[in-house]
């Protein structure tokens, strides 16, 4: 008997909460387009291929307003993502260290307001130094997705 | 059929996750009454005062338990005549956090809102119960200390017999009860329903997850683990706070609990208050304490568990009962295994003793002290019951803490677990057997997490660089899953199953050949 009592109110509780939030009866759009865990266009995929990403994108950083909005928001991502893009990689935990660091310096820079001609130059020259860290990886590192 | 089964199998892995906890109640409960003393404990928890919220929830953080485990330490709290609000204060508390959830979140990628939690969980218990005491006040109870037993082999035997008489009076009903709202969920929520409506761009997901989370039923451990994958998923962080202030502290046979004991009037009170409370730093935190790098996959799997675990019209192959078998053996770590087996024991014992001894002659005895006093022997050391009951209480503490130890293994042993479970894996993927691979995956996740805190427990620190690692192993894991599930093609899943075996190639080099901190 008090078994039952309790469980109404409890059906309620849910019912009423996936009620307000349609669960159950129509996912959100986006959940129903896109598959899970699907990577961005402007996800390089490996360390290698974020090199040429982040210098296009930094060239791009005079460019016409809107350009280099878009430009500034993807070199955000690439740079957010490298030191997990360097973890596939098998550079040791010192070097790891130095692309953890010029990606955050990076980010760092991009996150501050100044001379996007400054800021472009300032990118490649971070391209740069995470192009020697990649060139001591073995051959055969993959580059980008199958 | 599918509906049915699916409450049985979400219904014994909760009784077998909680085993260990409930059987740490009944042993603490037992200690409180037979050594400790009603007078003790409610000088221990305090009564009807801030400080006594603060107290109670210190004690609450401290020692072990889960919202089931909670049920009969505050029947004898109520039992020692200690205001509600206090009580409450504990119940909401002690399932939290433990020594190895807190470890476990300690070396998740945002520890500070692990913590954030903690403090607002304080806030919590402050404002509820403080409020709850001011609107009911003189809910403490006169009460009379019961005889105590004499010191020796019978006061020990005294807290057996409490612990197993215990185990089957009202309080395995409530826990019943508290299971029934696991069973409950997995009824009315078919699977995956909770995958998409928990981002952080949802309004409702606080709110949703109070509704799931009150009936549900899930230990601290389980909890910490939903929560590290909600950052990692970046989900709502208020969902998250919902998560651990009502799937780790509440459940059902809680609330049942307080109803009986303190009627409809009060228990919807403290409800309210504790919704009011909850929601209201909820819908607080959710910016605050947002990951600013979290990565929005819109999906979660943290709360499958929730759901039920069968599709309507599916039958698994080789049939329902072999496949709840099979899951739960897959799933069920020893000390559960040990804490079900003792739990069972105890309840035999309650039992027996219910049924040959109605009037209680053993607990009789038990309190006689024996005519013939031996003397005690001139090195011998009589020490008073309550000093007892706090080493006891202490004990439990530094075993759970010591636990930890066993449960999250040096980084040399867990890697070696995680090699057999990566091939296995790996290996079932790539030939094609999606079912055995998709046993295995879990099994990785569980062993890359307990290689990480174990590393932390042992060197107080483990380098991004090899958080790092984890995360790659973890993000590749978690794709081979989904390419499982969605049916890919054989080259896709192998593709996934070497990308996956790969990460885990330099998640292991990492770990052996790198210092960690």
């Amino acid at each position: 008997m008090n078994r039952h009592r309790l469980i109404i109110p409890a059906c309620a509780l849910v019912a009423l909460a996936l009620g307000n939030s349609g669960c159950g009866r129509s996912l959100p759009p986006r959940a129903v387009e896109e598959p899970t865990h699907q990577r961005p266009a402007h996800h390089p995929g490996s360390l290698v291929d974020a090199l040429p990403a982040i210098r296009v994108r930094a060239a791009r950083l005079t460019a016409a307003p809107a350009d280099a909005a878009t430009a500034t928001a993807e070199l955000r991502d690439i740079l957010r993502w490298i030191p997990q893009l360097a973890a596939d990689t098998t550079l040791g935990r010192s070097a790891w260290d130095d692309v953890a660091a010029l990606a955050a310096r990076g980010s760092a820079h991009l996150a501050a307001p100044g001379d996007p001609a400054a800021l472009a130059a300032d990118l490649a020259a971070t391209a740069d130094s995470l192009a020697a860290i990649v060139a001591t990886l073995p051959p055969g590192t993959p580059t980008e997705e199958p | 059929m599918a509906l049915l089964w699916g409450i049985v199998l979400r219904v014994v892995q909760a009784l077998l996750q909680g085993a260990p906890f409930i059987l740490t109640g009944l042993c603490i409960a037992a200690v409180l009454d037979k050594l400790l003393g009603r007078v003790h404990t409610r000088r221990l928890f305090g009564s009807n005062s801030l400080s006594s919220l603060v107290q109670s929830w210190l004690i609450g953080m401290v020692l072990p338990g889960c919202s089931l485990g909670v049920i009969p330490i505050c029947r004898q709290l109520r039992a020692s005549g200690i205001a509600v609000g206090t009580i409450f204060a504990f119940a909401l508390s002690s399932p939290l956090f433990d020594p190895l959830s807190i470890l476990y979140g300690l070396t998740l990628s945002k520890p500070l809102s692990i913590m954030a939690f903690a403090a607002c969980s304080l806030v919590v218990v402050m404002l509820s119960g403080g409020l709850f005491d001011k609107l009911f006040p003189g809910t403490e109870l006169a009460v009379v200390e019961p005889p105590a037993a004499p010191p020796g082999a019978k006061r020990m035997l005294a807290i057996a017999v409490a612990m197993a008489r215990e185990a089957v009076s009202g309080t395995a009903v409530l826990v019943g009860i508290g299971l029934l709202g696991v069973g409950l969920l997995a009824a009315l929520l078919p699977p995956g329903t909770l995958q998409n409506v928990l981002g952080h761009d949802n309004r409702a997901a606080p709110l949703l997850m109070t509704a799931v989370a009150l009936p549900a039923y899930a230990t601290p451990m389980t909890v910490m683990g939903q929560l590290g994958s909600m950052f990692q998923h970046g989900n709502s962080i208020g969902a998250a706070f919902a998560l651990l202030s009502f799937g780790a502290g509440m459940n059902l046979g809680l609330v049942a609990w307080m109803w009986l004991t303190y009627g409809w009037r009060k228990l919807a009170v403290w409800l309210v208050l504790m919704v009011a409370v909850v929601l209201a730093i909820s819908y607080g935190i959710e910016r605050p304490l947002y990951p600013a790098d979290a990565e929005d996959a819109g999906h979660t799997h943290a709360f499958d568990r929730f759901c039920g675990p069968y599709g309507a019209g599916t039958v698994p192959a080789g049939g329902f009962a072999a496949d709840i078998l099979h899951r739960i053996r897959m799933e069920t770590l020893p000390h559960e295994w040990i804490g079900a087996g003792l739990l069972g024991v105890l309840m035999l014992a309650g039992a027996t003793l219910r049924r040959c001894d109605p009037a209680r002659r053993v607990d009789a005895w038990l309190l006689r002290v024996p005519e013939k006093d031996r003397g005690v022997g001139r090195y011998d050391i009589v020490l008073p019951a309550p000093v007892l009951a706090l080493a006891c209480l202490g004990g439990i503490v530094a075993a759970s803490v010591v636990g930890c130890y066993a449960y999250y293994p040096p980084p040399e042993v867990a890697l070696e677990e995680l090699s057999t479970a990566n091939v296995e894996a790996v290996t079932s993927a790539i030939s094609g057997d999606a079912k055995r691979a998709a046993d295995w995956i879990p099994v990785c996740e569980g062993w890359n997490r307990r290689l990480v805190v174990g590393a932390y427990l042992r060197s107080g620190r483990v380098s991004d660089y090899h958080r790092a690692k984890s995360r790659l192993y973890q993000d590749r894991l978690e794709e081979l899953e989904h390419a499982l599930e969605d049916g890919d093609p054989a080259k896709e899943l192998s593709r996934h199953a070497l990308d996956a075996s790969r990460a885990f190639r330099y998640l292991s080099a990492a770990f052996r050949s790198e210092p960690l901190d």
